[in-house]
């Protein structure tokens, strides 16, 4: 249903190529040697980014102009450069040209709109200019200038691109009446040296850094801003002839012109009093309303955003989204509050980064937030409402907002106050099972029970898969990757339940699972060995994220047929550390062996300094998966 | 959908235009919403598809081709109307984002969108609410709309059109609009639908229902004065994605096409099934397919391929007697001269792939067969995927094909690639009718015989894998594979792992080709490949086998391409390769397993919902996989398990075989997965169902090795 544009290599069919005599084979040849250009297939000798403060009117201009001299390690290569561009931010120029002759290329462009993420429509847009770098060794120059009209949306500056960097500088040009911040982030271990100069009025801020990776953008990451070194670019105030003017100066200056946004919405509570009497006439408590209205947002608001310009910031009124019956963020949290103040409750908008970002609101910066919720007071008790989660409990957070900062509203001021964080066992998974063998072939029942962010995402697949395929999912939830000639059957499928665990309990019989050799049968009781594939790469950059605390648990009893003895069981393991834990045993109870298989990672977080651990306790994990119990016909 | 004749041409271009009416969207929308078609009123669905993800109510396609009047431009117009129920939440998430295409000069974009709740209450969407995605690409813009649906629930119906109106300015004496085949039946149940197809008076009309799709009936329309062509029916069930399936085989199936003509009499210039204007054409003649192929097998394209087969003629098979020698000779030259010179600069941009077109192949080769007087066929035929012989109704379901006869034998010859052989033709014909013309008689009397087209055998496209697999510290295996692939099976790993510089040397000292002065530019562009081309290639083996065997590997490498299999003297492409894997050994307790069923490569898994099958079963063709494996038994170590190895499960469709045995310290298995047959009835399916059983329980089988 959906349109997209082909990509830009796809409808860019002619390329513009360089000449020979702008090559340097040598330099191709040294850079390649370096280590952190392996994979590299074009390097940039230099890449800086100057931005330029200016006072213009009332206003605060702010000129981006970029230089990349890039080099080709291979030969025919298709390079796209990206600048990006929206209502705040202009592209003024943009050139290539060969580095040592000058001479001008012409990229082929393309200028537009993109597809963002999960965002239906931004003002987002992007100019990808397409060149080819024929030789080994070709080098082309881009300049690039961009404006931004309010300083407030260039919020950070990183020293990293997506191809190595030998030099890299970055500088900063403020003249005296405008007065700013910046924040270094991630500077550790990282060589880059600083320089502040006066130039004129001005004042000038060099950071320089050498020999950069190409940026990663890894799987199960908590993203750049975690490790890559940064500036956070905090412009505060300026002064003109008519005096002195605060951008955000302080989280104060941020919660006003937030609050100014929201003042701006012309909410109709009219329209929905019906709707809240309704979902509220049988409820007895304040929780119990809250509960009606809370899941009834979740259950019937879709999520679809619309971030065109100041649409971005400001939320949609509550009557729009209860009868469009979507929203985003801003839309729904809006929308949960105005009809949680129907029902006579204290709720207020509350402004959190997710666990993407790592700041508080100390940095007033746009960078700092990027969801909304609603929060509810009563008596000295909160609660937290983020109604773009799907099946949700009231008094439960989701993974993504537990510890951040919020910024809730408060009249005039505003109150900060933190997610609290729950620990692994809110995200617990127990599966339990018993276990007998049947003509070789392993039959059982079973029951699986989950809480927290993996119940939160089977309901939510389970009911939005359609309705022919539900049968399916559950069965591979029982018993994941069985096989052809394996039969599994799902004796209770989850009811839809926010506030108990979600519990599906299944029979199956199982081929393949079972080797007879001779007097001896293996079973490999284990089959979906967890996290065995979760072997940390040597390359990462990144702590790995499972992106939820885990703790998974799994039972099994496997009765042993008569006339067998058990010959071998796989050796037991107990890892227990700090930030993750591995309990593997196995134990003959009577005529039964008892598996017992116990993960947990406390934050949901492997470091990088702890890989090298982790990867250990993989190695002797995948050594018990791969043993099997034996069972040997008694003589 | 393939080519169109070469000598027509489906004219694009659209330099005068005229935007639409003002009151046109008003007209429509009239139209779509009120025009009292009882069907589109209908609120409730049938209690045996309450558990569909959604239903659709009423459907409406009209294809409209029109000549405007009193000016040289014609329309295509487009009009769909959809009525759905959604079900569940998953049918509300696909309707809540809509896309539609924005309206240009010429081309005009109407579309209306309305939410009607359970309760009868319609809300019709407000369309000024779409966004624009707009690009500028190179100077030109690009554009679409999208529209988020409000108020969208389950239960509730949504009811829109999307409409379309193309006009476009005559600019040759006929004008072919898009050829349609569509297959009705949806991911969804349909209660009614109804398609209609209205053409100008000068339009020629194709047109037809196949496997059970209701018959086109031509209706008079008092109203506008005019007739259009029209099916209806109802209670269609919905169809699933399922695998080796032809839908336009299978499934009720509509095709037509409109050809617009401004000179009836220049017409017949360009007549490619167009039949009579005015009247609808509903079957394809036997006399009309001998025309068509007439006209391709004489077309004039191929005067330069033609005079430089003369020359190699002349020059190299004077001596030459045997008619296959003569055709297989030729055969191999044209691929030299019309591929293999221009295949070297492609390689570099990555695109080696390539067919020469037949209507290229087709006159060059029969004209120079039917000089020498060899005798050979011209045969029309039609893919199995598309439409049985006897069913087609336009010129883009048609292949063409030149068979060379010596006694009772035939030599098949089709359009070429860089890896095609003479005596191979693609197994989309394989066992199709076809018509044969007999090529040494003059085309005006040719009378076209009705053929089968031979099927080959699982044999004919099979592969053999040899596998040597060694076993160091009792944690790693080392695979030593050499495969040898024969027909349909070969052409995946000729592509993957083949490239211009593997078979130049080879074709080089078959043909006399003189060294090309490449410029500054190409060279670069060459030394850029050939830097990359270890890697691309290594980098291709690991993806291919990672693919195959679905576990993880390490260093792949040592390809060695023994034979291309380009030539029909060695057919086969020979070529080998090793990795490692710690994949397959476990240790467990004292002693080791190893998934010994895993070098047979992943097998096909049968998901529960796919055993009780209602569709016949179409195999792209026979074929068969043969593996030899030798497993190093490790010093010291005894192993059991052998016997369980060996699997026979036959079926006339198909089977799986095995067996295994140890023999100088080795375990020797030898496996035979087999597809006998390119089409398996519906009832029969168990049986596939049961060898792809067998083969599949295999790959989960294991050796033990036991310490001595």
């Amino acid at each position: 249903m959906k349109y997209s544009f082909l990509f830009f290599l796809a409808i860019l069919c002619s390329i513009t190529v360089t000449a020979q005599k702008n090559t340097n084979v040598e330099k191709a040849k040294l850079f390649k040697t370096y280590p952190q250009n392996k994979k590299a297939k074009v390097v940039a000798s230099t890449y800086t980014s100057g931005y330029t403060f200016s006072v213009s009117g009332e206003k605060v201009n702010v000129v981006n102009e970029e230089k990349h001299d890039l080099i080709a390690l291979e030969g025919n290569y298709d390079h796209v450069e990206h600048v990006y561009y929206n209502d705040h931010i202009k592209i003024e120029d943009f050139s290539a040209k060969h580095t040592t002759t000058g001479k001008t290329i012409r990229p082929q462009t393309a200028c537009g709109n993109y597809e963002v993420g999960d965002i239906f429509y931004s003002d987002s847009k992007v100019c990808s200019y397409l060149m080819n770098f024929l030789y080994e060794g070709s080098e082309i120059t881009l300049n690039s200038k961009v404006k931004y009209d309010d300083p407030k949306y260039l919020t950070y500056l990183f020293f990293h691109d997506s191809r190595p960097i030998e030099n890299r500088e970055i500088t900063v040009e403020v003249p005296a009446n405008i007065n700013i911040e910046l924040v270094e982030k991630n500077f550790e271990g990282f060589d880059i040296t600083k320089n502040k100069t006066t130039l004129g009025t001005k004042t000038v801020y060099t950071f320089k850094a050498k020999r950069l990776e190409a940026q990663k953008n890894e799987d199960n990451s908590l993203g750049a801003l975690y490790y890559y070194p940064h500036i956070i670019v905090l412009t505060k105030e300026f002064t003109t002839s008519s005096g002195k003017k605060n951008v955000l100066s302080s989280v104060n200056d941020l919660y006003d012109w937030y609050s100014n946004l929201v003042k701006q919405v012309s909410n109709d509570p009219a329209v929905l009093k019906q709707e809240v009497e309704r979902l509220t006439a049988n409820a007895k408590t304040s929780e119990e309303k809250m509960r009606a209205i809370y899941y009834w947002i979740q259950d019937n608001i879709k999520y679809i955003a619309f971030e065109d310009g100041i649409a971005g910031f400001r939320p949609e009124t509550a009557q729009a989204v209860y009868q469009n019956r979507y929203g985003d963020c801003k839309g729904m949290a809006n929308l949960t509050k105005e009809m949680l103040k129907l029902a006579g409750f204290d709720a207020r908008l509350t402004w959190i980064g997710t666990n993407r970002i790592p700041y508080t609101y100390d940095i007033p910066s746009l960078s700092v937030d990027n969801h909304m919720i609603c929060t509810v007071f009563i008596n000295d008790k909160f609660y937290i409402l983020d109604s773009t989660e799907k099946y949700i409990a009231l008094g439960k957070n989701a993974e993504r907002i537990q510890g951040k900062e919020m910024l809730i509203e408060d009249g005039p001021k505003f109150i900060r106050k933190f997610v609290p964080v729950a620990d692994e066992k809110a995200n617990s998974i127990d599966r339990s099972e018993t276990l007998v063998l049947e003509n070789e072939t392993l039959k059982g029942e079973g029951e699986l029970v989950m809480n927290g962010e993996a119940k939160k995402s089977v309901l939510y697949f389970s009911t939005n898969v359609r309705n022919e395929d539900q049968k399916k999912l559950f069965s591979t939830l029982a018993v994941s990757d069985y096989s052809n000639t394996d039969k599994v059957e799902v004796t209770q499928a989850p009811a839809i339940d926010r506030e108990n665990p979600l519990n599906v309990k299944y029979k199956f019989v199982l081929g393949n699972k079972v080797s007879k050799f001779n007097n001896d049968i293996y079973i490999d009781i284990d089959w979906a060995k967890m996290y065995q594939n979760h072997k940390m790469e040597d390359d990462r950059v990144t702590d790995f994220y499972f992106n939820r605390k885990v703790k998974t648990k799994t039972i099994k009893k496997f009765k042993v047929p008569p006339g067998y003895k058990v010959s071998h069981v796989p050796k037991n393991m107990s890892k227990v550390y700090d930030d993750f834990a591995f309990n593997v045993t196995f134990k003959q109870v009577g005529n039964e062996v008892h598996y017992q298989n116990e993960i947990v990672v406390k934050g949901g977080i492997v470091k990088k300094k702890r890989f090298s651990v982790w990867n250990e306790c993989i190695k002797e994990l995948k050594e018990i998966y791969n043993d099997q119990i034996v069972i040997t016909k008694a003589k | 959908m393939k080519k169109i004749l070469l000598l027509l041409f489906i004219s694009c271009q659209l330099s005068s235009l005229f935007a639409a009416p003002p009151d046109r969207a008003e007209e429509l929308r009239e139209e779509m919403w009120n025009s009292g078609d009882k069907n589109f009123a209908i609120k409730d669905i049938p209690q045996n598809w309450a558990g569909k993800s959604a239903v659709i109510i009423a459907q409406m396609n009209r294809f409209e081709y029109r000549k405007v009047l009193m000016a040289k431009l014609l329309k295509e117009n487009n009009y769909a109307h959809y009525r759905i129920r959604l079900n569940d939440k998953n049918a509300v998430d696909k309707y809540s984002e809509m896309s539609f295409d924005v309206s240009s000069l010429g081309y005009n974009v109407f579309v209306g969108y309305k939410v009607i709740k359970p309760n009868g209450k319609e809300t019709i969407v407000d369309i000024s609410k779409a966004v624009k995605m707009e690009r500028t690409v190179n100077g030109r813009k690009q554009a679409y709309n999208k529209i988020a649906i409000p108020g969208l629930e389950p239960g509730d119906i949504l009811d829109y059109y999307l409409c379309t109106e193309e006009t476009q300015d005559i600019l040759s004496y006929i004008l072919f609009f898009q050829p349609v085949i569509y297959s009705i039946p949806d991911q969804y149940p349909i209660m009614n639908y109804k398609i209609q197809f209205r053409a100008s008076r000068k339009c020629y009309i194709n047109i037809k229902s196949v496997n059970g799709a209701p018959e086109f009936k031509l209706i008079t329309d008092e109203k506008n004065d005019e007739e259009y062509y029209s099916i209806e029916g109802s209670n269609m069930e919905s169809v699933e994605d399922q695998r080796w399936i032809y839908k336009y085989r299978e499934l009720p199936t509509i095709k037509f096409r409109a050809a617009y003509s401004v000179n009836e009499g220049m017409a017949e210039h360009f007549d490619v099934l167009l039949g009579e204007v005015k009247k609808a054409k509903t079957s394809v003649s036997k006399q009309e397919l001998t025309d068509l192929t007439q006209r391709m097998s004489s077309g004039s394209g191929g005067y330069y391929d033609l005079d430089q087969l003369k020359k190699y003629d002349k020059a190299s098979l004077k001596d030459v007697t045997d008619p296959f020698q003569v055709a297989t000779k030729a055969y191999y030259y044209l691929r030299n001269e019309l591929y293999f010179k221009y295949a070297e600069p492609k390689v570099w941009e990555g695109n080696e792939d390539g067919t020469i077109r037949e209507s290229r192949f087709l006159p060059v080769f029969h004209q120079f067969l039917k000089k020498k007087k060899i005798e050979h066929d011209v045969i029309v035929g039609a893919s199995r995927e598309i439409s049985r012989i006897d069913d087609i109704i336009m010129e883009n379901e048609l292949d063409w094909l030149i068979r060379v006869k010596k006694g009772k034998d035939y030599l098949y010859l089709s359009p070429f690639d860089a890896y095609t052989l003479p005596g191979t033709f693609s197994e989309s014909l394989e066992g199709t009718e076809a018509y044969a013309f007999n090529g040494l008689e003059s085309s005006s009397k040719w009378i076209g015989e009705k053929i089968t087209l031979p099927v080959l055998t699982s044999t004919d496209h099979q592969a053999k894998v040899n596998v040597q697999v060694q076993i160091t510290d009792m944690s790693k295996a080392k695979l030593t594979v050499k495969k040898d692939l024969m027909g349909r099976n070969k052409l995946f790993d000729q592509y993957s792992f083949i490239d211009y510089y593997d078979y130049e040397k080879e074709e080089n000292a078959k043909f006399t080709n003189e060294p090309i002065k490449r410029k500054k530019q190409e060279l670069a562009l060459k030394k850029a490949y050939m830097d990359q081309r270890d890697t691309r290639k290594t980098d291709a083996l690991k993806r291919s086998i990672e693919e195959d065997y679905e576990f993880k590997i390490e260093n792949p490498g040592n390809i060695v391409i023994e034979q291309t299999g380009r030539y029909d003297d060695a057919p086969a492409m020979k070529y080998g390769y090793t990795f490692e894997t710690d994949a397959l050994m476990k240790k467990t307790g004292p002693h080791y397993l190893m998934d010994a069923g895993k070098l047979i490569e992943a097998q096909v898994k049968i998901d529960g919902e796919e055993l009780a099958r209602k569709t016949n079963v179409y195999f792209s063709n026979a074929r068969s996989f043969v593996n030899t494996i030798a497993i190093d038994i490790p010093q010291g170590y005894t192993v059991e398990g052998v016997d369980k190895l060996t699997t026979k499960v036959q079926h006339k469709s198909g089977g799986f075989t095995s067996t295994a045995k140890v023999q100088g310290g080795k375990v020797l298995i030898e496996t035979n997965k087999y597809y006998s047959v390119n089409y398996v009835p519906k009832d029969q399916w168990k049986n596939v169902v049961e060898f792809l059983n067998a083969a599949y329980n295999f790959s989960e089988m294991k050796l033990l090795f036991k310490k001595k």
